[in-house]
C-alpha cells in the first residue's frame, strides 16, 4: 500500500473513532438527562395524585377497615384519584390496572424506575409506595417513544455530521499530504534519473522542513557525484589519450616486424621501441595505481620523522639526475623539525620535485631545497611554467611542455601524485612560477 | 626518383616508426619534431620541402591546424596523422584542406595506400617507377625492361605498379585483389596467383616478387 493511502486511512480511522466516542458519550448523556426529566415529571404527577389520594381517609381509617373492604375501598378511590396510565400494586401483584398494558410480572423492576421496550414502543415504568396503608404501591407506565425517537434521530444526526467531518478532514489531510509527498516523489524521480545516467539531476527545495533538508542533501550528493564522475572521465580520457602513443608504437612496430622486410638493424630498433613503449605503459599504470588506488583508504603510515633525516635521504636518492644533467643540487638542512608522515611517500614527493627542477634547468644551474618553519621549498632557476598552465599542473596527465616532458620520460602524473601525497599528510602545496625565471614549490606541513 | 615525405611528429618513437616503414616501402623521408621547425623548413625550401606531409595535430611550437596554411601556400598536400579521434577535429582538419585524416593507432599498409592515393590525386606521384633496369611509365601505361618494351595486360600492369609502390611489404592476396581489381570484384584469390605467375614469366625483374607462405607476396628490393 502506498504511504499516502496508509496515512490517510489511519487519520480517517482515528478521527472517526474519536468522534464516534464523543458522539456516543454525548448521546448517552442526553438520554440520561431526558430520562431524568421524564422521571421527575412523572414523580411530580404521582406526588400530586398521591396528595389527593390521602384525602380519602386517614391511616387510622384504613387500619380500622377489614382486609377486603379496605382493598375494595382503595380500588374505588384509586379509580377516582388516578387517571389512566397508573396501576395499583399490592405486594407485587397488580390489583387495579388503568394502564394500556397488561402487567404480568414486576420482579424485573428493581429500582425506582426503568424503561421497557415493547415492540417499537418505549415505556417508562415508575413506582411509588403509598404512605399508607402499607404494602400498596402505585405504578406509572408512560409511553416515552416520542422522546426516545427524538434521541435516536439525534444520534443519527450526530453520526452523519461526525462521519462527514471525519471524511472531510481525511480529504483535506490527503491533499496536504499530497503536497508534502510531492517533494518525495520528485526525489524519487531525480534518483531514478541519476540511476539512468542523468548525472547532476536536482530537485526543487521548498521550505525548511525535513523533506527540504533531504532534498538539499540530495542535491549536494548529486553535484558531488557528477563532479567525481566528470573527474574520473577526464582522468580516463587523459589516460586513453596517453595510451595512444605507446599502443601505436607497439602495434606499428610489431606490424612492421610481421609484414615489412626490415633490415637486421631496423628489426632490433623496432624491438627496442616496442620494449620502451611497454616500459612507458608500465610506469604509467604504476603511477596511476598509486594515484587512485593505493592510498584511497588513507592508509598511510604516520610515524614521527626528522625533517633533517628526510631531506638527507632525498639528497641521496635524487643524486643521479642532477649529476647527469650537470645541475647542482643544494640542500639547506634545517634546524631539526619533527613531522608526522610516511617516509617513503614524502621522500618520493621531494625526489620528484627535485627531478622536475632538474629537468627544467639548463646545465650549470642549481636546484635548491630548503626548509623554514614547517615549510619545505624546492626552487629552481629553470624555464618556469607559463601562467596559463600554472593552475593545471597538478591535474593528471597535464603537461605544460608536452614534447619536452615526454623526451625527459615524464608521464604527466608526478605533480598530481605529489599533490595527493601532500593532501594525505594534511598539508598544502603551493607552486609559484614565472616563465623564464624559475619555479618554487612550497610544501607546508600542519 | 622517390617521392619525398615530410613527417611532422613530436613523438620520436612514432616518427621513427613512420620513417622506417616509408623508407622500406620506397619513399624518401624527412622528420621534424616541432611545429615551428616545420614552418621554418617550409619558409626556407618552399615547395621543394616535400611532395606530401604527414602532420600530427598536437605539436609543440605550432599545432597542425596552424601549419595547414603554410603547407597550402606551398601546394604540399597534407595528411593528418593524429591521436585526436573526435569528429570535431576530423571535420576541422578536413575543412582546413587536409587530403586525409588518419587516427592513431594506424596500420602501416593502410597509411601507404592512403598516401599513394593522395599523391595520385594531387599529381605529385612520380610518373616513373624504377627497379634495376625495369622502368614503368604510369602515365603512358608502358613498361620497359633492359631498354626493350614489354607488353603487359591491364591487370598485370596494375599488379606490377602495386608491387613497385609497396616494396618490401607483405601484401595479402585479398589485399591485392582489392587494390588491383577493386573492392567490388568477386574473384578468387587464385586470380592473383595466376597474374603473378604471368608477370614472373614476362619480366625477369618479377623474380623479386617472393611468395610468402600463408601471407601473400612481397616485392623485395634490397636497393632501398
Amino acid at each position: 500500500m502506498k504511504l499516502k493511502t496508509k496515512l490517510v486511512l489511519l487519520v480517517f480511522f482515528i478521527l472517526a473513532f474519536s468522534m464516534g466516542a464523543c458522539a456516543a458519550f454525548s448521546i448517552a448523556r442526553l438520554k440520561e438527562y431526558s430520562l431524568s426529566v421524564q422521571v421527575e415529571s412523572e414523580r411530580e404527577k404521582l406526588r400530586i395524585a398521591g396528595r389527593a389520594f390521602r384525602q380519602v381517609g386517614t391511616r387510622e381509617d384504613f387500619e380500622n377497615m377489614g382486609e377486603i373492604a379496605r382493598e375494595a375501598y382503595l380500588k374505588y378511590q384509586f379509580g377516582r384519584c388516578y387517571q389512566s396510565g397508573y396501576a395499583l400494586i399490592k405486594d407485587g401483584v397488580c390489583i387495579a390496572n388503568q394502564t394500556d398494558y397488561e402487567i404480568i410480572n414486576l420482579s424485573g423492576l428493581k429500582g425506582e424506575y426503568m424503561v421497557q421496550e415493547l415492540g417499537k414502543k418505549h415505556i417508562l415504568l415508575l413506582r411509588r409506595a403509598l404512605e399508607y396503608p402499607d404494602g400498596f404501591e402505585v405504578l406509572a407506565a408512560r409511553d416515552i417513544s416520542d422522546s426516545w425517537e427524538l434521541l435516536e434521530r439525534q444520534a443519527g444526526l450526530y453520526l452523519t455530521v461526525f462521519g462527514g467531518v471525519s471524511l472531510t478532514a481525511a480529504v483535506i489531510f490527503a491533499l496536504c499530504l499530497g503536497r508534502a509527498l510531492k517533494s518525495l516523489e520528485e526525489l524519487r524521480q531525480a534518483a531514478a534519473a541519476i540511476s539512468c545516467g542523468e548525472l547532476g539531476s536536482k530537485v526543487k527545495v521548498r521550505g525548511r522542513d525535513e523533506i527540504a533538508q533531504v532534498g538539499e542533501a540530495f542535491n549536494r550528493m548529486s553535484e558531488q557525484v557528477e563532479e567525481q564522475v566528470e573527474n574520473l572521465e577526464l582522468l580516463l580520457g587523459a589516460l586513453a589519450h596517453e595510451m595512444k602513443t605507446p599502443v601505436t608504437s607497439i602495434m606499428g612496430y610489431s606490424e612492421s616486424l610481421l609484414s615489412v622486410r626490415l633490415s637486421e638493424r631496423q628489426k632490433k630498433q623496432a624491438l627496442q621501441n616496442i620494449h620502451s613503449a611497454g616500459v612507458r605503459m608500465e610506469q604509467m599504470s604504476a603511477k596511476l595505481l598509486a594515484l587512485v588506488g593505493m592510498y584511497e583508504n588513507e592508509a598511510i603510515r604516520r610515524e614521527e620523522l626528522s625533517l633533517r633525516d628526510l631531506l638527507e635521504q632525498v639528497r641521496e636518492e635524487a643524486r643521479a639526475l642532477p649529476a647527469a644533467r650537470d645541475v647542482t643540487l643544494l640542500v639547506e638542512l634545517p634546524e631539526d623539525m619533527r613531522i608526522l608522515g610516511d617516509r617513503e611517500l614524502l621522500c618520493s614527493l621531494f625526489v620528484n620535485l627535485v627531478h622536475n627542477g632538474c629537468k627544467a634547468s639548463d646545465p650549470g644551474r642549481e636546484v635548491l631545497v630548503s626548509a623554514r618553519g614547517r615549510t619545505v621549498t624546492v626552487e629552481d632557476k629553470g624555464c618556469g611554467i607559463p601562467e596559463k598552465d600554472l593552475p593545471h599542473v597538478t591535474e593528471a596527465f597535464y603537461m605544460a611542455d608536452k614534447s619536452r616532458s615526454r623526451s625527459e620520460g615524464g608521464s604527466g602524473l608526478g605533480l598530481a601524485l605529489g599533490q595527493r601525497i601532500v593532501q594525505l599528510h594534511g598539508g598544502t602545496m603551493e607552486i609559484e612560477s614565472k616563465a623564464g625565471e624559475g619555479t618554487r614549490v612550497s610544501v607546508t606541513f600542519p | 626518383m622517390k617521392n619525398r615525405i615530410l613527417v611532422v611528429e613530436d613523438e620520436r618513437i612514432i616518427s621513427d616508426l613512420i620513417c622506417m616503414n616509408l623508407e622500406t616501402a620506397g619513399y624518401e623521408t624527412r622528420a621534424v619534431y616541432d611545429g615551428s621547425e616545420a614552418a621554418g623548413l617550409l619558409r626556407e625550401q618552399g615547395q621543394e620541402a616535400a611532395d606530401l606531409a604527414l602532420v600530427d595535430i598536437m605539436l609543440p611550437g605550432m599545432d597542425g591546424f596552424a601549419l595547414m596554411e603554410l603547407f597550402q601556400g606551398k601546394h604540399i598536400p597534407v595528411i593528418y596523422l593524429t591521436a585526436k579521434a573526435d569528429v570535431t577535429s576530423k571535420v576541422r582538419g578536413l575543412k582546413l584542406g587536409a587530403e586525409d585524416y588518419i587516427v592513431k593507432p594506424f596500420e602501416v599498409l593502410e597509411l601507404l595506400v592512403r598516401m599513394e592515393k593522395v599523391l595520385e590525386r594531387t599529381g605529385k606521384m612520380k610518373p616513373e617507377l624504377c627497379y634495376g633496369d625495369l622502368v614503368v611509365d604510369l602515365n603512358m601505361h608502358r613498361v620497359w625492361e633492359g631498354g626493350a618494351e614489354v607488353d603487359l595486360k591491364p591487370m598485370e600492369f596494375g599488379l606490377l605498379t602495386v608491387f613497385l609502390k609497396n616494396r618490401n611489404v607483405v601484401l595479402g592476396r585479398d589485399r591485392l585483389l582489392d587494390l588491383v581489381w577493386g573492392s567490388d570484384f568477386y574473384g578468387e584469390t587464385r586470380t592473383v596467383d595466376v597474374h603473378v605467375a604471368k608477370l614472373r614469366k614476362k619480366l625477369k625483374s618479377a623474380g623479386a616478387i617472393k611468395t610468402i607462405p600463408k601471407a601473400g607476396y612481397m616485392f623485395e628490393d634490397d636497393g632501398l
